[in-house]
């Protein structure tokens, strides 16, 4: 049994609901007034909120985003029901941090088993409050920019405020792939480290209308060596400021793949089914074991899996010593995805990608806790 | 959005659309559907209860609300309803002719709209925009795509579309007959 609050101007509608998830053996506390609603949340500290959208005054976004500012309602779990029923309606109630969204009319079974969904989950506070994460190769093209893409959206629609740096240093594509204008990267920051303030550096990154911040790569290959003890700062920073980091790196393992590594919780380790990924794969491994890197950091994701070419999961994890934790097969909607710049996340939530980096989220959440 | 009010209700959520505009709200169609309200002549004027406003640019984001709001009857694009479209139209009459459905896309401005149009035998694109059944027509199972950002798609049960914005019409060639019962 949980206490849940309900926040909806349609009376007739407030009773329907409370019914329901009394029906359903929830403590229910409704209110049709936004404001009220925000008070009877930080005093009474319920375990989840349903918000509508369309109310007059103060809209249910709003409400959310004033639940997630507070401290004291910032980690319960927030479902967004509304007759606004278009994936822009969903992607906006996403953005402020929802939990999850449901369109009126709702039937009482769909709307219990949500509710008890959502409470079986928790909201963010599974996931550690400061997470960063790296999706890596040391080859280009195994798809490590549509991963990282895809995590960070994730993320974000599990209630984080997120931020994907595009850590590429030759023709990185995070900012592309969002259909985002790349302006600042962060090679022209790192110089500028000891002068610019956090709040300058927030400004120059690039905002997705999911909430999803972005710190694009360069368009050229920088000149000079890039300073790792600048990046590690910036790369706190972010970290500090946002809470969530998720770096997107394919190349050599130089300065900046060692510094985005070393700072990362995790490391999610891309390769494809084909003998060449699996030999470079191999040299990884043994690098990271050079390096020191723990081997509860890293989770091996095998990408564009197709199940009569390749080689077998069973082979890879026999040659690696090492499980693979998780795989995505080959999809022809990850391409229509790319060209319509609309990650799989946002565009198709039952893809397999998509629905692979939610693994993911949950593997960080099960770690961490 | 709130339900009380007048005994006699019937309420349909609508989403309505102008040029840069998408105002969502809910219309009373008791006993007066939401096409015969959009095609009676006798307002160029359609009066909203409880409007919320977004800009195109930011579909999903609500800008405002306002609890009186009047739109111009010409300068609204189109009508989309996402629930049952009872209320929405009125039901042709059976007749003895076979009706169909072809697959058309619309454009008006700022949005593409593929659906389905409905016609007695023969669609005749002509007749649809000159002579029609007045000027706000259904299309069926719309998809609406946002012209300057096609990632942006909506859906919906039926599109109440104004002729006189349409810019242009495609129609697939042969229909698929309508069963009766449909």
């Amino acid at each position: 049994m949980a206490r849940i609050l309900v926040i909806d101007d349609d009376i007739d509608l407030l009773h329907m609901t409370r019914l329901m998830l009394q029906r359903g053996g929830h403590e229910v506390i409704v209110t049709a007034d936004s404001a009220d609603g925000i008070a009877k949340a930080q005093q009474l500290r319920p375990d989840m909120a349903i918000v509508d959208v369309m109310m007059p005054g103060m809209n249910g976004y709003q409400v959310v985003r004033r639940l997630r500012e507070d401290q004291t309602t910032a980690n319960m779990a927030i479902l967004v029901l509304t007759a606004r029923a278009q994936p822009v309606d969903r992607d906006t109630a996403m953005a402020a941090r929802a939990d999850d969204y449901m369109a009126k009319p709702v039937a009482p079974a769909e709307l219990l088993k949500k509710v008890n969904e959502l409470l079986s989950k928790g909201s963010q506070t599974a996931l550690p409050t400061k997470l960063m994460v790296t999706v890596f190769s040391l080859r280009g093209g195994v798809g490590t920019t549509t991963v990282a893409t895809n995590l960070g959206l994730a993320l974000q629609q599990a209630g984080r405020q997120v931020c994907v740096v595009d850590l590429c240093t030759r023709s990185g594509h995070v900012a592309m792939q969002l259909r985002l204008q790349a302006k600042a990267n962060w090679v022209d920051l790192l110089p500028q480290m000891n002068v610019l303030g956090p709040e300058t550096i927030e400004k120059t990154l690039l905002a997705h209308k999911s909430g999803l911040r972005v710190l694009a790569s360069p368009f050229l290959p920088p000149v000079q060596p890039v300073d790792g003890e600048a990046l590690a700062k910036l790369l706190n920073l972010l970290k500090t400021r946002l809470g969530t980091v998720v770096v997107d790196y394919s190349g050599a393992l130089d300065v900046t793949a060692r510094t985005a590594l070393g700072m990362s919780d995790f490391v999610l380790a891309l390769m494809t089914p084909e003998v060449s990924s699996l030999q470079t794969t191999v040299a990884m491994m043994r690098t990271f074991n050079t390096m020191g890197l723990p081997s509860e950091k890293l989770i091996l994701l095998a990408n564009q899996v197709t199940p009569r070419a390749g080689l077998s999961i069973a082979a890879i994890e026999k040659t690696l010593s090492q499980s693979i934790k998780l795989t995505i097969p080959f999809e022809e909607m990850q391409a229509q995805a790319l060209g319509q710049g609309t990650p799989l996340v946002q565009a198709n939530p039952d893809a397999a990608l998509a629905v692979t980096v939610k693994q993911a989220v949950e593997m960080f959440s099960q770690q961490h806790a | 959005m709130t339900s009380s009010g007048p005994a006699r209700r019937k309420i349909l959520p609508v989403d309505f659309f102008s040029h840069g505009h998408r105002l969502s709200t809910q219309v009373n169609v008791y006993g007066w559907p939401l096409s015969a309200q959009l095609n009676d002549k006798r307002s160029e004027w359609f009066d909203l209860e409880f409007a919320y406003i977004s800009r195109i640019e930011h579909l999903g984001e609500i800008i405002s609300d306002f609890p009186l709001s009047i739109l111009r009857k010409e300068d609204i694009a189109f009508a989309l309803v996402t629930g049952q479209i009872e209320g929405a139209i009125k039901k042709p009459p059976v007749s003895g002719f076979t009706r169909y459905m072809y697959k058309t896309l619309i454009a008006v401005p700022s949005f593409e709209i593929v659906g389905g149009l409905e016609a007695t035998g023969k669609l005749d694109l002509h007749s649809l925009l000159t002579v029609g059944a007045g000027q706000f027509f259904p299309v069926y199972n719309p998809t609406v795509t946002l012209s300057t950002d096609p990632g942006v798609r909506l859906t919906g049960q039926l599109v109440l579309v104004n002729m006189n914005k349409v810019e242009f019409i495609c129609a697939e060639d042969k229909g698929e007959p309508i069963l009766e019962n449909q």
